[in-house]
């Protein structure tokens, strides 16, 4: 580490694929552990900041798709660097504005615990508040999506009931999923891994394979 | 989740999470129980075993004497 570098610049960045970082944090909803989550799915969100504009159409869309969310056995915990009790009175102007109820817990990361170990501090951007990071974890708190948006752009909520449907797809059934796959449309069977076996599946003439590696089935 | 109000009281949450564990429950019977997600019933129950109100032995939750006197407040 340079005499430049903060500590938050020289932490490391966890990586799709490897164990969650652990934390313990207060959250809207009482002291909460990643632990807590195990067997099911977290999708850990962070916003920059409480009250500002991008941040309240992000947690208002969150909170509609949360129901949806838990349907697959994922829950959604959003971070920030602000108090609990700004955040108590963040989700309540929310509730009252918008007329959505914010039924996640959100996290009070005061002293960035959760901000340094899961990178979501981008000096560059701020060296103070949270960029719009989302990490999705599994049922076996292995990360399995990182996804980083600037402060100034909103995310598309949606979009990560399709990623946590599309993770748990290729779970289920040992399968990829294409450019924007939902629910029900085909998927993608793994491509064979030797000249042998790609000849294999030309000859079988399989009329769902465009090529010896472009192969769609449809799940029952 | 809070389990302690400041003046001491155990939370609603706590008492009902309190009350499912006069029987010998796990985690998820007892999120099942409470009608909570599972995350929220652990957190509960650690807070618990914290103040002494239950114990946990091979996965499942028991109330101790101390719990059943903290909930005979509510209840008296």
């Amino acid at each position: 580490m340079t005499e430049q570098e903060s500590p938050l610049q020289a932490a490391a960045m966890p990586r799709i694929g490897e164990p969650a970082p652990d934390f313990e944090i207060e959250t809207t909803q009482g002291v909460l552990r990643l632990e807590d989550f195990k067997g099911g799915w977290l999708i850990l969100f962070s916003h920059p900041a409480d009250f500002t504009p991008v941040c309240a159409t992000e947690f208002v869309a969150f909170a509609r798709l949360h129901p949806r969310l838990r349907e697959m056995n994922c829950e959604l915990l959003g971070v920030s660097v602000d108090s609990i009790f700004s955040h108590i009175a963040w989700i309540r102007s929310i509730e009252e504005t918008f007329k959505v109820k914010i039924d996640f817990p959100v996290a009070a990361d005061l002293n960035k615990e959760i901000a340094g170990k899961y990178g979501m501090v981008m000096p560059g951007e701020s060296g103070t508040e949270t960029v719009r990071a989302v990490f999705v974890i599994d049922d076996r708190q292995i990360i399995r999506a990182i996804v980083y948006y600037p402060m100034t752009t909103g995310r598309e909520v949606e979009e990560f009931a399709r990623l946590v449907a599309a993770l748990q797809t290729t779970d289920r059934h040992g399968v990829a999923t294409p450019e924007g796959w939902r629910p029900g449309d085909p998927v993608i069977t793994p491509p064979p891994r030797t000249v042998e076996l790609a000849g294999e599946r030309l000859a079988l003439g399989d009329p769902s394979c465009k090529d010896w590696y472009f192969c769609l089935k449809n799940l029952k | 989740m809070a389990c302690v109000k400041p003046n001491g009281e155990l939370t609603s949450a706590a008492a009902a999470a309190l009350d499912a564990a006069r029987s010998p429950i796990g985690s998820e019977a007892l999120a099942a129980a409470l009608g909570r997600p599972l995350f929220q019933a652990r957190a509960i129950m650690r807070e618990m075993l914290r103040y002494g109100f239950a114990v946990e032995s091979d996965g499942l939750y028991r109330i101790t004497a101390e719990g059943e006197e903290r909930l005979g407040r509510i209840g008296g």
